[in-house]
């Protein structure tokens, strides 16, 4: 099942307000902000995944997706500046 | 292929594939410029070969035209993006100029030559002109404007992936630049 991370009324980043056990059933209330690797989609957590998994090698990552190695610098890029914008 | 890969080969290609391409173009555009008379005096821009002028005229002015360009859009990729990297200029500079390698040798056949020649001496007389010469240029001048817009699409796709410029102020920059050094180039060669 997909997280929602971004409020379909106003298009906000969405905050934790209950966690529960699967074991015991206990609930956890309160007003959790999302670590920064959940407020990126679905891609871009699949594309931090697979920089660790290549051992951080765009070169290596650029081989498995068939494209240029330029390409993926651009791609990292973006996402270095977008994570930025969302630290701030 | 698709289209995305024909007018950015800079996605998908190899660096070093493209650069094996583009330096055995840049080969071939010496032989073809010289079997049609020209010479690659700047990027996008061929002048005639005067006479009796050899081969290694064509070499030195087509490597130092070329090697300009390069150095120049290097330094800009460099201060527009400091992880530029030199080969994908190279790269965009060798493999964008293509289309036009391709259509130079065309204006050296005989067949195309005489349709120049007939043209230019019945400029006057328009009506000795040959309805053959005519379709011919038309033709061949449409077909390289294609090529030349292909080959400028080539040009920024190519230097838009080596440096990831997305500001308009930049690809301005870029653009006047680039003009700059089509015209500095056809006056120093």
């Amino acid at each position: 099942m997909k997280l929602p991370i971004i409020c379909p009324s106003c298009d906000h980043t969405l905050n934790v307000s209950q966690m529960k056990c699967p074991d015991c059933g206990t609930n956890v209330n309160g007003d959790y902000e999302l670590p920064v690797f959940l407020k990126l989609n679905r891609e871009e957590q699949d594309f931090i995944l697979n920089f660790f998994l290549s051992s951080g090698s765009i070169k290596e990552m650029a081989k498995q997706a068939e494209l240029s190695y330029p390409t993926m610098r651009n791609k990292m890029d973006d996402l270095i500046q977008k994570i930025d914008q969302l630290k701030k | 292929m698709n289209w995305k890969t024909i007018f950015n080969p800079f996605l998908k290609f190899d660096d070093k594939k493209l650069l094996v391409i583009g330096i055995l173009f840049f080969i071939f555009n010496i032989f073809g410029s010289y079997y049609a008379d020209s010479i690659n005096d700047s990027i996008f821009h061929y002048s005639s070969l005067e006479e009796n002028q050899e081969i290694w005229e064509v070499v030195k002015v087509n490597s130092l035209s070329y090697l300009m360009a390069i150095v120049i859009i290097f330094i800009l990729g460099k201060i527009l993006n400091g992880r530029t990297r030199f080969i994908d200029i190279l790269n965009t500079l060798l493999i964008s100029q293509i289309p036009l390698m391709i259509m130079i040798p065309i204006n050296g056949l005989p067949f195309y030559k005489k349709a120049i020649e007939n043209l230019s001496d019945n400029i006057a007389t328009p009506e000795k002109i040959q309805f053959w010469d005519m379709t011919l240029l038309t033709f061949g001048g449409f077909i390289s404007l294609i090529l030349l817009i292909y080959s400028i699409v080539l040009y920024y796709n190519g230097f838009k992936t080596a440096t990831n410029i997305k500001k308009w102020q930049h690809i301005v920059l870029f653009a006047f630049i680039t003009l700059l050094i089509t015209i500095v180039s056809q006056i120093i060669f």
